[in-house]
């Protein structure tokens, strides 16, 4: 499980820590690297921080499900349904919160797509092949390997290995019942984003 | 009686398939142990049979047309053999037990019942348990007959029950 201690000690950050997360499969195993210099750069409890804590918080908590990838909507739902009336913070914070903690190479992305933006916490990157595919996933629901080679001009052969990896992330689930196969997101199926 | 709450993964279309990812896998097995016990407690469902499992509801999400084949059945059904919350009748696994609360809790519930309604020391029908009045507010009211019995024989070895035999009826002596 999730450690509660990492937050604290992240909020102490008296010294240099390499801070592992880790939670049980699917394997989710996050490293951030804090220094000295940045805490005094910011200040111990700046606002930012505190809701980039959060952000990990939550991607590590629901990853299980949703593979690492989450709706910036879904994220700013759950943060604020924590904080009190007269402390909302805005999808702004978090994008900015998440664009700090990448400084420290916390492997968090924001994507933007349309009008929508997700956040991904995935090991290992994503190729650029893999977040367009889940901007393309996000607008769409569900993917079909035609479907999407022809939607983004890519070979079948290419999509199907962008699909593969997201697959081995837990990203994507597979649906055999359809007729081609599809794929399916967690992330951006209702339902879960908005389950307990 | 409310409605049983479906978790998000029903109306989730790829939950009806088995992951070919390992850990994801995992993930969806747990949901759906998780769904299954749940299922079988709301509905009171204490036995499972194989053949018929495709048509059960829990396997089957008919709003999005999509259900566990039966490969996938078996794998979710020896998942919860593994877990303990399944027994099988016999050696051909077609039919099982589905326990979503142990025999053991089962007998201890009973026996504190008992012992609320001061009742060691007297004799009792089966019925009058699992069917009768009195048991109407508790929650092994309606239990299935057999896993009853199952309950009542693990007392019986902690030494808190006797099984009695009364021809057509069959009752237990709390001790």
């Amino acid at each position: 499980m999730f450690r509660v201690t990492a937050v604290s000690v992240l909020s102490d950050c008296r010294r240099k820590y390499v801070l592992v997360l880790t939670v049980p499969p699917p394997s989710f195993t996050m490293a951030v690297v804090l220094e000295c210099f940045w805490c005094e750069m910011l200040g111990v409890g700046d606002f930012y921080y505190e809701v980039g804590v959060q952000v990990v918080e939550l991607c590590v908590a629901t990853s299980h499900r949703n593979g690492g990838v989450l709706s910036l909507d879904e994220v700013q739902r759950r943060l604020n349904a924590r904080r009190r009336h007269d402390n909302q913070i805005t999808s702004d914070d978090i994008v900015r919160a998440v664009k700090k903690l990448r400084v420290l190479g916390s492997g968090m992305e924001v994507m933007a797509t349309g009008s929508s933006q997700f956040i991904y916490s995935i090991p290992g990157e994503l190729s650029m092949d893999h977040t367009t595919l889940l901007q393309l996933a996000e607008s769409k629901g569900s993917l079909t390997v035609a479907g999407t080679a022809t939607n983004l001009g890519w070979t079948e052969e290419r999509t199907n290995r962008a699909i593969q990896h997201l697959l081995q992330v837990g990203v994507t689930w597979r649906d055999d019942q359809s007729s081609p196969p599809s794929y399916w997101f967690p992330a951006f199926f209702y339902q879960c984003a908005t389950a307990e | 009686m409310t409605e049983f709450e479906w978790p998000w993964q029903y109306s989730f279309p790829p939950f009806f398939t088995l992951q070919p990812n390992v850990d994801v896998r995992k993930t969806q097995l747990d949901a759906w142990c998780s769904l299954v016990l749940g299922w079988a407690r709301k509905n009171n469902v204490g036995q499972i049979d194989v053949t018929g499992a495709t048509s059960m509801a829990v396997f089957r999400n008919d709003s999005i047309s999509r259900a566990l084949p039966a490969d996938g059945i078996r794998v979710v059904l020896d998942e919860l053999a593994k877990r303990g919350n399944l027994e099988w009748t016999d050696k051909t696994k077609r039919r099982g037990y589905l326990f979503w609360r142990s025999v053991r809790e089962w007998g201890q519930q009973i026996y504190q019942w008992a012992q609320d309604t001061s009742r060691i020391n007297t004799v009792c029908t089966l019925f009058e348990i699992n069917q009768g009045d009195e048991t109407a507010g508790q929650e092994f009211h309606g239990l299935d007959g057999d896993i009853l019995i199952k309950a009542l024989k693990a007392l019986e070895v902690a030494g808190k029950a006797e099984l009695m035999d009364f021809g057509d009826n069959q009752g237990v002596k709390f001790l």
